[in-house]
Parts: structure tokens; sequence; C-alpha cells
């Protein structure tokens, strides 16, 4: 489960999985659903995961609260390497 | 009893005394030593005993008790002077502690108050202006909405005056206290002293004449400081007492001219030897060198005698002893250097520019140093780890022996090995990575715990670990980067709406996770160190949960957009999310940066920044910490997620994103209780630390060419590479909108309108027709694609932008058909552009009408008007302090600029 690889579900989506992190022993995926050609679309989740590579089990993180804290922690991952490596112009 | 015992009776004495009426008290024997009757002659017997343990000798035969007293209590007056110091030095002291807090609750409230005053004006001035305008349902309703944020910003305003009343009155209230028994004490004085000693009265009190002008300046200053206005502005001074504007000069007058005032202000403080940067290597060289001194030269072979410290050393380490010399000098230069100074061998000393390859050619010919060189340790590394993968690649090419008749065979890239097919691409990864390790350079960072190597070389190096198998399991599963820090820090949720950080941790001291990896430990960097995901249970099954696998990625065309475009389209989607929080989170940012740009000036910067970058690619602004589109309505996700697929929309995106980036650091800093100081001074490396970097970076770096940099890579990403997958992708008319970085005009990060960047070309005249069509079919393709809110919003831009492009060539009638709408600039237009970004339209519009290409009719006088308006909305910004002091100059130039077109309009109308 890390950056980069696809999360293939049961129901036939594929999801390209675009960060990893773990918060309060959860592991959380933020995800950009792929299509056939593995090009993403504009469809982004977050999922909870548990499992490992060979099986795993997610759900779709709703709680607006967690939404909002997984949306400032990914952003400020994010921002990280953006502001040091983009922005010394 | 000891002399210090004695010292002390005889002064507590004294000093009993001057707190008692002149009846109670007499002259010891007439000298000038003061006493309570009942003490004279504990204070006699006292003052022989002093006497004699000062001079260490008895007294006997006769002696003049009176001259020994006199002598004593000359002696004594010493003490008392100083004493009669630190009680005003105490009570300075207690009247600076005892004031900070309010002082800082007053700077903070005060910077709040501006910005909510600057938002009301902001305000009034909208809903004076909508109320001007044809009367709509929609008017009415954004006026309504409008004079509901006013009464909140009024509240807001009131609540806020409050607060600073309350903390003036604590403030100078307590000052007063202390006011007032200082001039109980002189009060005291004068009716204690003898009679006969020469007194003023003033205001039925009697003080003495020494006191007199003291006593005098305590009463003013405590008559004004309860005659502070609460409806005035509030000015502090010193940091311990709120005044009205009118009152400052006076206090500060009085401040200056009163004992106990005088020790408010910070003593100067201790000399204390700062450590300096190199201090400890000097240190330990000087250690170094009594190493290689000769003490005993009879017995020493070859001594060498060196002048320049009178010291020998032996033959073969002379040179290393001259280096050790030359590198002192050259560090002691850097300790009392002003200039910049740089770090040498990873930190190990910070020298001047000029002397740093000396010094790493000095260390590195050192027979003490040569080994800590950090380079020739990581090169050793990358040497050992290129050995290692040249035993892998053998083992690869063995394989081939156990290939089938069906096994393709290959040859490596570089035709040293051959190996089976499905190796081949691993074999000539390794090989790439081997090349990588054999380059020498200097500088280098160690990536994933596996090898070093240079900045540049860190995208390819990471690129070429990740696609082996080699390096796998050695390749970071999740960052440990800012968000496991975070989590460790436990920040709270969103939910919490006081976030409370706890205290900072340096990283060398938090507990390490246990890394393991097959072949050795990694290094503890943070962001690179690679972290083992323990698998965990599969969760009970429900309607909610999903069951899926984990693959790789398969096709070459997604692998390399994955890998070129990774960054953009995370953000973009956090950028969605992010707008989703705008309405309710976000509004924290605005809030949390005025409260915190007391001490922390850069929040403010940031939001400057934010509103900078947001006005240079859209129609949308913060107020309030809500986002707005041009036409004053509040953003939803659903808007915002219509237009971030467009380049425009993504770039705007991309703010909000790093809007979101620094609501986490302002909240962070919020809750630090440190000092701006203490915070970029620190050493130590934290999650805060970190976002406080990205924060600086942010600030200092030129967001609209970082936008433009980005809008144009996205837009080339999806007209080229995607074009077929997103549907809301950029026509490559649009694509074509895009400039390109490198013409930007570095100085004037202003925006223009909305979809153009700083030093768009101006179009063409011989082109018009065709950029009319072109900005026609965006037009049509937003209609299409875009919502309602957001299509009016761009197509109203995109005239105001085409208007301002058209400039006075040709005959008016063709102007006239070249106007997108053929409509004339509408009060609302002229409204419109009398934001920010619609400056160049006005000077644009105005232009046009001193060319005579305006069109018959044109109301001049709603333009003149708009002008007018925004010469003072930039006054009132610059006034109100809320303009990064980046952007004073540039708003200064427009103001005059927009000056000088008013002036010109205006002389043209009296025929000038």
């Amino acid at each position: 489960m890390e950056e980069g690889s696809v999360l293939s579900l049961a129901s036939g989506k594929e999801y390209l999985i675009l960060d990893v992190i773990t918060l309060k022993d959860e592991k959380y995926l933020y995800c950009v659903q792929i299509d056939e050609e593995e090009m993403p679309t504009k469809e982004y989740k977050y999922f909870k995961s548990r499992g490992n590579d060979d099986e795993v089990e997610v759900e779709e993180v709703k709680d607006k609260e967690i939404v909002n804290a997984l949306t400032t922690l990914f952003t400020a991952n994010n921002l990280v390497d953006v502001t040091n490596e983009e922005q010394a112009a | 009893m000891n002399e210090e015992q004695v010292k002390r009776q005889l002064l507590d004495m004294i000093l009993e005394a001057q707190d008692i009426e002149f009846a109670k008290k007499s002259n010891v024997l007439n000298t000038r030593a003061v006493v309570a009757n009942d003490k004279v002659a504990s204070f006699i017997s006292a003052a022989l005993n002093y006497y004699q343990l000062v001079n260490n000798k008895t007294l006997d035969g006769v002696i003049d008790i009176a001259s020994i007293i006199e002598e004593v209590y000359a002696s004594l007056t010493d003490e008392l002077q100083q004493e009669a110091g630190e009680h005003y030095i105490d009570k300075g002291f207690e009247i600076v502690e005892e004031t900070k807090k309010e002082a800082q609750q007053i700077e903070a409230l005060g910077a709040s108050l501006k910005t909510v005053i600057s938002t009301s004006n902001q305000l009034f001035k909208e809903i004076n202006s909508l109320s001007l305008a044809p009367s709509s349902l929609d008017t009415q309703k954004r006026i309504a909405e409008l004079q509901e944020d006013f009464r909140y910003a009024s509240s807001g305003m009131v609540n806020i005056r409050e607060q600073i009343i309350a903390a003036k009155n604590r403030m100078n209230g307590f000052v007063l206290e202390k006011i007032k028994e200082e001039m109980e004490f002189m009060e005291r004085a004068a009716m204690n002293s003898r009679v006969g000693t020469e007194y003023e009265v003033v205001e039925g009190k009697k003080v003495l004449l020494n006191d007199y002008r003291e006593y005098q300046d305590l009463l003013v200053l405590s008559k004004i400081l309860n005659n502070v206005k609460d409806n005035d502005d509030m000015v502090l001074v010193d940091n311990i007492v709120a005044v009205n504007p009118i009152q400052v000069d006076s206090v500060k007058g009085l401040l200056e001219g009163i004992t106990l005032f005088g020790f408010v202000k910070p003593l100067p403080k201790e000399e204390v030897k700062e450590e300096k940067i190199n201090d400890k290597l000097i240190k330990e060289i000087s250690e170094y060198l009594t190493t290689l001194e000769v003490e005993d030269i009879a017995n020493a072979q070859e001594p060498y005698y060196l002048e320049a410290n009178d010291k020998y050393v032996l033959e073969s380490n002379k040179e290393e002893y001259q280096n050790m010399l030359e590198i002192l000098r050259i560090l002691n230069k850097g300790n009392n250097s002003l200039n910049r100074l740089v770090p040498v061998w990873g930190g190990m000393a910070h020298v001047e520019f000029v002397d740093k390859e000396r010094l790493e050619l000095l260390l590195d010919k050192s027979k003490r140093y040569k080994d800590k060189n950090p380079d020739r340790l990581m090169l050793r590394e990358n040497r050992e780890l290129a050995i290692e993968l040249e035993e892998y690649l053998g083992k690869l090419g063995e394989k081939k022996k156990s290939a089938t008749l069906n096994s393709e065979i290959a040859r490596t890239s570089d035709g040293r090995y051959e190996v089976l097919g499905e190796d081949l691409e691993e074999a000539n990864t390794i090989i790439e990575i081997i090349n990588m390790l054999k380059t020498r350079e200097a500088n280098l960072i160690n990536v994933y715990g596996i090898a070093n190597v240079s900045a540049s070389n860190i995208p390819k190096f990471k690129d070429l670990v990740q696609k082996t198998k080699y390096f796998s399991a050695k390749v970071p599963q999740a960052k440990e980067g800012i968000v496991e820090q975070v989590e460790r820090s436990e920040m709270p949720t969103l939910e919490d709406p006081k976030p409370s950080f706890s205290e900072p941790t340096p990283i060398a001291e938090e507990p390490k996770k246990e890394v393991k990896t097959e072949e050795k430990d990694v290094k503890p960097e943070v962001g690179l160190v690679p972290v083992v995901s323990d698998e965990e249970p599969i969760l009970e099954s429900d309607d909610t949960k999903e069951k899926g696998k984990i693959r790789k990625l398969t096709k070459d065309k997604a692998k390399d957009f994955f890998r070129n475009h990774k960054r953009e389209i995370a953000i973009i989607g956090l950028a969605a999310a992010a707008m989703l929080m705008a309405p309710t989170v976000m509004q924290s940012v605005a809030v949390a940066a005025s409260c915190t740009a007391a001490k922390f000036p850069a929040t403010a910067g940031v939001m400057n920044v934010i509103n900078t970058g947001l006005s240079a690619v859209s129609n949308l602004s913060f107020v309030n910490g809500t986002l707005y589109n041009a036409a004053g309505i509040p953003l939803t996700y659903q808007i915002a997620a219509t237009n971030f697929w467009p380049a425009v929309g993504a770039a705007t995106a991309k703010v909000a994103a790093l809007g979101a980036g620094c609501f986490i650091g302002v909240k962070a800093i919020d809750s630090m209780e440190y000092a701006d100081t203490e915070l970029r001074d620190g050493t130590r490396i934290t999650v805060r630390d970190r976002i406080l970097d990205s924060i600086e970076a942010l600030k200092s770096s030129r967001p609209i060419e970082f936008l433009a940099g980005l809008k144009d890579s996205i837009v080339e990403k999806f007209s080229n590479n995607n074009s077929d997958v997103i549907e809301d992708v950029p026509s490559e008319e649009m694509a074509s909108d895009v400039v390109e970085p490198s013409i930007l005009p570095p100085d004037n990060p202003i925006p223009v309108t909305l979809g153009t960047l700083p030093g768009q070309e101006p179009v063409d005249p011989q082109q018009t027709p065709e950029r009319i069509k072109e900005v026609e079919e965006i037009s049509d393709e937003i209609s299409k694609n875009l919502g309602a809110q957001l299509q009016q919003e761009m197509a109203e831009a995109a005239s105001a932008q085409l208007a301002s492009q058209l400039k006075g060539d040709g005959p008016i009638e063709e102007k006239k058909e070249q106007t997108l709408t053929g409509e004339l600039p509408s009060p609302q237009m002229l409204h419109d552009a009398a934001g920010d970004k619609y400056i160049s339209v006005l000077a644009s519009y105005a232009d046009s009408y001193l060319a005579d290409t305006m069109p018959a009719g044109f109301n001049i006088e709603a333009l003149k008007q708009s002008i007018r308006d925004k010469i003072g909305d930039i006054q009132h910004r610059l006034d109100a302090g809320v303009v990064d002091k980046n952007n004073i100059d540039i708003l200064m130039q427009q103001q005059a600029e927009l000056r000088g077109k008013l002036d010109a309009i205006e002389a043209r109308g009296r025929g000038i």
C-alpha cells in the first residue's frame, strides 16, 4: 500500500494511491479513481484501510471532521515539497 | 554577631526611622543618624561594635563616640542609596511584569481591530454602491447579506473595543496604584521630617522640597491616566500605560522624569559571553594543538620551533600544526564576521564564503579531520553499495544458467552481463544506479537510507530505486514526513477550536520507530525514512466496506503521467477538498492571522500572498476568510469543483491548497507559546519549524510566477496527455493563452484580469478579429462546461480583458464591434473594475476615453468615480497598514498612475 500503486476493488473500481498517512493507528489512503487506461479521473476519495497488499479492506471516509483533518495533513505533506522544490525561483 | 549582621541591624534601625513621625525619633548624639527614640542606645552600641569589627581593633581609653557614629553612618550611606535604588528597580520590574500581559493583549486586539474596521469599511462601500445599482431581487438579496455581515463586523468591533478598554483599565489601574503608594511615601517623609525642614504644599499635602518636583509629576501623571477617554484611540507608552494619542507626548516626558519609572525600562543586560558558532571546533583544535606541541625539547627527535607562537613541534607534525593554526584563524574570522557564513562539511564549521574552499582543503589534508568529511564518508557508503550491486548483477547473470530453451537472453545496456529477458529492466536500472553512485559529488544527501546523492539527482535516484525489485523493501511505503510527526505531536483534529500543541521535541530525542531493512539500518533522516508497515487484520465485513487488492500500475503512459505529474494530481484533489472546508474552517485563517499578527507578523503576509495569488488567476477573493466570486457569492464546493479542471481553476485550486497549508501553519503557530525569535532562531527541526519554513518560503516566493508556471504545466499536461480522459480540459485555444513564466515581469506581480497573467503580451491590432474569435470560443467552451455562476464571472472577465486590450487603433465603429458584448461598461462593471484585479481595466478605459476611442454616450462620470474610489481604496489600505510591505510600492505606483489618468480626464473636461 504505497504511493503510486493501484487499489483495485471488488466492485471493479480502481484507484491510484496518491498518499498514505497513519492517524491514530488507522491507515488512510488518498486516492484518485483511474479509468481503464489507468489515467486519473476527477473522482478523489479518502479511504480508511486495513490489511495488506494481497487482501485489503477499505472504507470511504465521509466524516467531515476526519475529511478536514486529512485534507490539512495531506496538504501539509504536499505543501512542504512544493515550497521547497518549486518555489525557489 | 558578625560584621554583616551588625550592619543589617544598623540599616534596619535607620530605615525604620524614615517611616515614623518626627516626635518619635531623634538624631543620635547630634549626628546625621536618625533612629526611633527607643533605639538610640541600641544604635550607639551596635555602631561601636560595627566600628571595631570593621577596623579590627578594640576601643579603649577616651573615645569620641559621636565622631565614630558619624563615621559609621557615612559608611552606611552608600548602602542606603543602593537599597533605595533597588527599591525602585524592584518596583520598576514589578510594573513591567504586571503590565506585560495587558500590553500584549492591547497590541493584538489593536491589530484585530484594524482588520475588522477595514472589512467594515469595505462592506459599507459595497452596500452603498449596490444601493445605487439598478434594483433587482439578486441585488436586494446581496445587500441584505452584506448588511448582515456589516452588523456582524460592527458587533465584533464593539467587542474588541470593550476588551481593549478592560485591558487598559487593568494596566493603568495597576500603575495608578503604584503612583499612589509612591506619593504617600513622600507625604509620610514630609510629615516625619524634623522641624525646620523645607517643604512645599501641593494640593493640601506637605511634600519635602527634594521630593516636590517628582511629586508634582506623579500627580500630573495620575490625573492624565484617570482621564484617558475610552471612546478615543489607545496608544501604549513604554508598554506600561495606555493613553489617548493626544496624551502620548506628555506621558512620555513624565515617565522619563519620574525616578520610579526610570527603572521600568529593561536594564542593560549583563555582558554574557555568547557562545559563537565555531567555538566548539576551535576548542577541539586548540586541545589537539597542545597534543602536537613538544614540551621536552631535549629528548624530542627533530623538534621544530614555530616562531609564530613560540612552540616546538616535531618536524613530522609541522605541517599539520601549521594547517591547524590556519584553520583556527579561519574559524575565528568566521566567529567575528558580520558577513553571511556558509556551512562546511555538513555544518561542522561556519565560515565566510571566501574561506570555504580553503578550509575544506585544510580539513581534507589534516590527519585528524580528513576522515570526518561527510561527503567522503557518504561516497564510501556509495562505493560499498556499488560493489553490493555489482554482486547482485552477477547473481542475475548466473540465472542465465537455469534458462530453458524458451527463455529470452539479453545483454545489459553496458554490455557486461547476459541476463534473462525478464531481468533485463532490473539489471539496466541497477547499472544506472551504479553509474550514479560512482559520480563523485559534494553536498550529498541520503535518500531512503539507501545511498547518498546530490540534491539535483534525488528525483532521478528515487525513480530508479522505485523501479527495482532489489530496493523494493527499502523504498518508503509511507512518508515519515510531516504527517507522522504531526500525528506524533498529537495534533488535535479540526473539531477542537483551540488546538494545543505539545512542547516541540527535538527530533533526536523522539522515540525512533524501529526501522528494519534487509541490508542495514537506515539513517533517521526526516522525510526519507522508510517505514515498514505492519500487516493488519482485515476489518469485519459490512456494507460500507469493500475488499480489494493492491497492484502496480501496468501502462507505461499512466506510469509516466503519474511520475511526472503526481504532485499536481494530488494538489488538485486536495484543493477541491480545501474549498469544501472554505466556508467553515478557512474562516479561522483570517481570524488566526489577525490575532497572531502581533507575535508572528508572517501570517499577515501569508494572507496577502494568498489573496494576491487568488486575484491573479481568478475573480475569487477571501473576505473574512470566506471565498467569494466576483459576484459576491460565497463559493461552495460544487462551484469550485466545476471550476477546478480548467487551467484557471486548477491554478486557483492550487492557491486554495496553499491556503490550507497556511491554515495549518497559522493554527500551529497560534497554539504555541513561543516568541517569534525563538521560532526563528531555534535550531531544532520540528514539525513547526518545517511548517514555518514552508510559510516563509511561500511568503518570499513570487507566487504569481509560480502559478503561471503551474498553470502552464497543467494546461500542457491535459491538452497533450490526457485530453481524451478529462472532460473539461482546456481547449488548444486556452492553452495558447498561457504565458511562459520566463516572459513575466519579475517586479510587477499585480494581477490584471481573469484568465490573464501579468506580462501577457497585448493583442496585436492586426490579429484582433482572430483574437475575438478565440475569446468567443473560450467563452463558448466556458458556457458549455461551467456552472451558471462561473460562466457569468468568466464571460464578464473575458469581456473586461478584451476591452482592456483594445487600445486606440482603428476607427471607433470597428472598436464597437470588437467589444465582446457590444455594450458600454455598465456601472456594475465599473464597480467591479474597482477591485484590485481591475486596476488596468480602469486605466485602459481612461486611455480609451483620452484617445477618443470610447463610444458616444460613455458615462465618463461613472469612470471618474470608479477611479476616485479605487484611489481612495488603495489609500485606505495603505493607511490601515494591511498591505504586505512588498506590495506597498506597487500599490503606490498604481495609485499614482490612476491619479494621473484622473487628472488627464478632468483636464480634458475643462478643455485643457
